[in-house]
């Protein structure tokens, strides 16, 4: 007897223990759903009742940054939380590179959030396990919010016939900063405008024993989106990546990508990097251009605010902001530079009725008229909005204000860091920064490209 | 009845027992094995739609280059940091042994100190350490005239995977140092004292005597070298991300690589397995060469 009661104790200890632990598991899976499901259940509540609306959120800004579109966001998300005050927000956002990990396990798992910050490489996966709503449905949701945008808005958020999130920002990714002082004391008189003269200024910068083009790639996307995604355009034009992008037989093998691989070898050559560009962070990059170590780099709308907050006076004054060279015989627009959006808003699609026009009316409020306003007054000019007319500038820093006036003669082409499927993206962060060390020929690293795109997009 | 469960068991007594840890160690190591070998025959991306493939992954990961270069630069890891970390320790411990040595617990905690560290401060360290040109290393060149050595550590694909290993060396020479002491006071001073009467001193008591005692310890630190090294992550991450190209690319990066970056979680899932099927077959062949050993000495 009481060997049986003894056995029965044993078995019932091991039961519980085991019974915890999965338990643990299953209870951050049940406290997730609960959250999805509780935001669509007290929609339906608040429809009949009027009850509290809770949404969760999540993004790249975080709420206690410093950095003006952080704030300029927030801003206008606590004014609409004390208009609405049934609305109840639950805040996830986390640092950029940490985002980009969770959300991708989240969407792997299907439990995104009721809002958050979308990538355009992102869509695709959301889209094909359906679990956000196409643009058109949100934007139906507020009226005259469509006219804020213009029409290219939208282009990384294309997937299939639809475009399925609201622009975050809008942002040019690939302009030649250029400290025109020191690129004198080179004895190069002009910023380069054409791809000979920035050859040109490269061998003189480093005849001087300076660094011609100061970059940091370790991440692979300052080399590989900041110089490759707006040399391959030159080179292929904006419909080759279309077509490669949406499988309809570009490749690439194709002898004018092969060229542009080819142009960045020719830079390679001519000692345009620092040797350790593919070791260091875009930030220790820049430091050389800040230490007046290096006159050029090649960045994003971005390093305008960075370069007013980190630079000297004298590097400040002597900045100027330059689009991509031009290129003699090139297929793309001579003026392209890599950009768009990139981010956007997101609504998961389990959202219905009030709670649906809560989360578009708070996405509304971040993305509107008078969010570009506010962004103005924090001197943050990535807003995703039409600039209107009767904007105050006058808060503008100098070198964001020479962006803002450069915006207006360039066009946009495919950000590759932004549109490209993350297999042959991650092969073509690796080529580029092979190509950087000489350890990889033009030919064959376009082979390795169309190979793993072969084997993981064609094969799809 | 406490006699008969505790001082004679049955065979119910044995299960009874066995029971809770058998049970945790199959929910916590048995069960991902089988879930990971679940979706490694999927091409699961994320989300609902999960399709079964059968081995097309592990036919793609046996042909796949990088998977196969990220195994040998672990390969190479491995055996800089055998060199480095078994010879080294072997060394400094007879040397902190020795009845001469003053301060020794002053140069125990100096050697074991990188131990604690985590893998992300070290990564963190070294990168400054390496770095081209405000680096701890190319400064120290430039000191002592040696310009020409100089180099970008982590840029060149040359040299790449021995900065990285030098690392590993560094951080984890302390624990092997530890290990082999332990062992070393574990050698009967009688056995010590009759081989010097016998007139082995020096290197010979040393070849002879206290490393034959210790071959027991001596494989098991080559086992931990072996299998820490297969699974190394941090340290890698930190400095390179497998740069450039992936010329310090290694498995774990590899597999985290395809399974978060690009979201083929039913292929991750083979690389894992593949991972541990190599530090399976890696420890199998170290195992089959020090069993050959023992034959012989028989």
């Amino acid at each position: 007897m009481k060997n049986g009661k003894r056995a029965l104790a044993a078995l019932l200890s091991v039961l519980l223990t085991v019974g915890s632990l999965t338990a643990c598991s299953s209870a951050s899976k049940s406290t997730a759903s609960e959250n999805s499901s509780a935001a669509t259940s007290t929609g339906e509540q608040s429809k009949s009742e009027g009850k509290k609306i809770k949404l969760s959120f999540m993004s790249i800004w975080l709420p206690d940054s410093e950095s003006a579109d952080s704030q300029a966001k927030y801003e206008q998300i606590n004014k609409f939380l004390k208009e609405h005050p049934n609305v109840e927000l639950e805040n996830n956002s986390i640092a950029h590179d940490d985002f980009v990990l969770k959300i991708k396990a989240l969407i792997a798992a299907n439990e995104l959030p009721d809002i958050w910050s979308a990538r355009g490489d992102m869509i695709p996966p959301a889209v094909d396990n359906d679990l956000i709503y196409d643009s058109d449905t949100i934007l139906s949701q507020v009226n005259g919010w469509k006219q804020n945008f213009s029409d290219d808005a939208f282009a990384d958020f294309r997937y299939g016939e639809k475009t399925w999130a609201i622009p975050a920002q809008m942002q040019g990714n690939s302009f030649l900063f250029c400290n025109t002082a020191l690129l004198s004391k080179c004895g190069v008189t002009k910023a380069p405008e054409t791809w000979d003269e920035l050859l040109d200024a490269i061998a003189k910068v480093k005849a001087k024993g300076l660094i011609p083009l100061a970059q940091g790639n370790k991440n692979k996307s300052v080399i590989g989106d900041c110089i490759m995604s707006w040399l391959t355009n030159r080179y292929t034009g904006t419909d080759w990546f279309y077509n490669m992008k949406e499988r309809k037989g570009a490749r690439f093998t194709n002898p004018d990508f092969v060229k542009s691989l080819t142009a960045l070898k020719q830079l390679t050559d001519a000692g345009a990097f620092n040797s350790d560009a593919n070791s260091i962070d875009e930030d220790m990059g820049r430091a050389y251009y800040a230490n007046g170590k290096s006159p050029m780099f090649f960045s994003g709308a971005w390093s305008a605010a960075w370069i007013e907050q980190n630079c000297p006076q004298e590097v400040i004054k002597a900045t100027k902001i330059m689009a991509p060279p031009t290129i003699k015989d090139s297929k793309g627009k001579p003026n392209a530079v890599s950009g768009g959006a990139g981010w956007s808003w997101a609504i998961s699609n389990q959202l219905k009725g009030d709670d649906l026009k809560a989360a578009a009316e708070l996405v509304n409020s971040i993305t509107n008229e008078e969010y570009t306003k506010v962004s103005l007054s924090k001197g943050y000019s990535l807003y995703p909005g039409i600039t209107p007319s009767s904007a105050d500038m006058s808060k503008l820093g100098p070198i964001t204000s020479q962006y803002m006036n450069i915006l207006k003669s360039v066009t946009f082409c495919p950000d590759y860091f932004v549109l490209m499927e993350p297999t042959p993206l991650e092969t073509f962060g690796n080529v580029v920064q092979e190509i950087t060390m000489g350890t990889i020929t033009p030919e064959a690293g376009a082979k390795k490209i169309d190979d793993a795109y072969a084997q993981s997009v064609l094969k799809k | 009845m406490r006699k008969n469960s505790l001082g004679n068991p049955k065979r119910l007594d044995y299960w009874k027992w066995l029971s809770l840890p058998v049970a945790l160690y199959g929910f916590v190591v048995i069960a991902p094995i089988i879930v990971g070998l679940c979706f490694s025959l999927t091409s699961w991306g994320g989300g609902k739609k999960i399709r079964f493939i059968g081995l097309d992954n592990y036919i793609a990961l046996f042909q796949n280059f990088d998977f196969w270069k990220s195994f040998l630069n672990n390969v190479q890891i491995i055996v800089i940091c055998l060199i480095g970390q078994m010879l080294g320790g072997l060394l400094i411990a007879i040397l902190l042994s020795s009845r001469f040595l003053r301060l020794r617990a002053v140069y125990r905690f100096v050697i074991f100190l990188p131990v604690v560290l985590s893998g992300v401060v070290v990564g963190y360290l070294w990168q400054i350490v390496y770095n081209n040109s405000f680096g701890l290393l190319n400064w120290f060149l430039r000191l002592i005239g040696m310009s020409s050595a100089i180099r970008a550590w982590l840029d060149d694909p040359n040299v790449v995977m021995t900065s990285i290993s030098m690392v590993l060396v560094w951080q984890f020479i302390g624990l092997n140092v530890v290990i082999f002491l332990a062992s070393l006071q574990n050698i009967s001073p009688d056995i010590l004292e009759s081989a010097e009467l016998d007139g082995a001193s020096g290197i010979k008591k040393a070849i002879y005597i206290i490393m034959p005692l210790m071959k027991s310890t001596i494989k098991v630190a080559t086992l931990l070298c072996i299998t820490g090294n297969m699974k190394i992550f941090d340290h890698i991450w930190l400095m390179t991300r497998g740069g450039p190209g992936t010329s310090s690319s290694v498995l774990a990066v590899y597999a985290y690589k395809v399974s978060f970056e690009e979201m083929r979680f039913g292929y991750g899932a083979s690389a894992s397995i593949g991972i541990m099927l190599l530090s399976v077959v890696l420890i199998g062949i170290f195992q089959l060469l020090t069993k050959g050993g023992r034959k012989n000495e028989a």
